[in-house]
């Protein structure tokens, strides 16, 4: 794989995966029509907020978001589309395109969200692009992923059931000043 | 009860006199909730439940618990949003936009509602009593609010966004008018907290 300049490692964290890594990745990855609800959180410089991800239902790479104001579930903002294309509705019902789907939810909501890597992040995979080094604790339980730019801090896993695997249920993704950070409150496997 | 002083204000006042003269006797409202939102489609896409207090002017305590654990708390100046799983606090004036929000109706400035909404009313039986308020402003967070008085008593707001989405609020366990506090209406949360001001 790609090597990026090795910092040193932070204390305690290795970053050779464990054996059972590759089943892990294999697992997460066959997971690729999954809903999950959970809460948002969105902090840089020029605009900060939270919102409610009511559904984030996803099938392949095509991703169907639902956000809401925290108060009263009100004020919808719909993401649809796939990586190269995005349909974006504000609450107000006004219905934005585009083929870059991380410059216009800027542009609309003022938040940075790196939307197409999160889909891969949010299930402790590494985005398919861009050069990444993993981070294991001694359990070899996924601490952090560094990949373009971000780093992807893993605060606490999820394990609904036995046919899932351990799937993340806090992600802290930060970036100069930039920081994203997803609560997720359940996790569904969906038929395609 | 507090409907028998709407027949005595009269019933030809309009509706939003009517409205106004009814939630200007709510000096305090305090209920449990179950909030179910619903999707276009029929489909229910969130379901929270929690409990809430209000109290005039402009004071109110909103707690939902997990999952989708959540503190809303106005002190009649700022509104604080305490969200456990993100540790995160986000404050903001309790400015105009924020008092478009139907909680406030509860607690907030209830005279200048015919400049705000185009209020109708209607009577269902002899102890329903609905009015539905139509925000005049397109920017609002909702298109149409009914709030469902049962004998006087709050027991549902009902809202549709834009995306035709509907948000429906159950009261049970309603306590009009009980002294509240004011100092019920901090948020504590545990040090080491994000705390986001709006506009910092």
């Amino acid at each position: 794989c790609s090597t990026i300049t090795l910092e040193p490692l932070p204390a305690g964290l290795t970053d050779q995966p464990p054996a059972s890594w590759t089943d892990t990745v294999r697992q997460r990855q066959n997971l690729d029509h999954w809903k999950l609800t959970g809460k948002l959180a969105v902090k840089q410089p020029s605009d900060s907020g939270s919102a409610l991800i009511n559904q984030w239902v996803q099938h392949n790479e095509d991703y169907d978001l639902t956000l809401s104001s925290a108060f009263l579930g009100m004020g919808r903002t719909r993401l649809k589309g796939s990586p190269d294309f995005i349909e974006l509705t504000l609450a107000d019902g006004e219905r934005y395109q585009s083929s870059e789907p991380d410059e216009l939810v800027l542009a609309a909501t003022g938040w940075r969200l790196p939307l197409n890597q999160l889909t891969w992040w949010v299930r402790g995979l590494t985005a398919p692009d861009g050069d990444y080094r993993l981070l294991f604790n001694s359990t070899g339980e996924l601490v952090a992923i560094r990949q373009s730019g971000w780093h992807i801090q893993y605060d606490r896993w999820y394990s609904a059931s036995p046919e899932l695997p351990a799937l993340p249920a806090r992600i802290t993704a930060t970036k100069g000043e930039k920081r994203v950070r997803m609560a997720i409150t359940d996790w569904q496997p969906l038929k395609p | 009860a507090v409907s028998d002083d709407l027949q005595k204000e009269g019933l030809h006042k309009d509706a939003a006199t009517q409205l106004a003269a009814l939630l200007r006797g709510y000096q305090t409202y305090q209920a449990d909730f179950i909030q179910i939102v619903v999707g276009n489609g029929g489909e229910s896409v969130q379901e929270s439940h929690g409990s809430m207090k209000a109290k005039r002017p402009g004071m109110f305590y909103w707690e939902s618990k997990a999952p989708m654990a959540q503190y809303i708390v106005s002190n009649g100046d700022e509104v604080s949003v305490y969200d456990p799983d993100l540790e995160q606090v986000t404050v903001h004036k309790l400015n105009s936009d924020v008092q478009a929000t139907p909680a406030l109706l509860l607690s907030g400035e209830v005279d200048n509602l015919a400049q705000t909404y185009d209020v109708s009313t209607r009577r269902m039986g002899d102890n329903i009593r609905e009015f539905t308020l139509t925000p005049k402003s397109p920017d609002s967070l909702f298109v149409a609010l009914r709030m469902s008085f049962f004998d006087g008593q709050l027991q549902e707001m009902r809202m549709e966004d834009s995306l035709s989405q509907i948000s429906i609020m159950s009261f049970d366990d309603i306590v009009l008018n009980a002294d509240i506090a004011a100092s019920v209406f901090k948020l504590d949360y545990p040090a080491g907290v994000d705390i986001i001001r709006d506009g910092s």
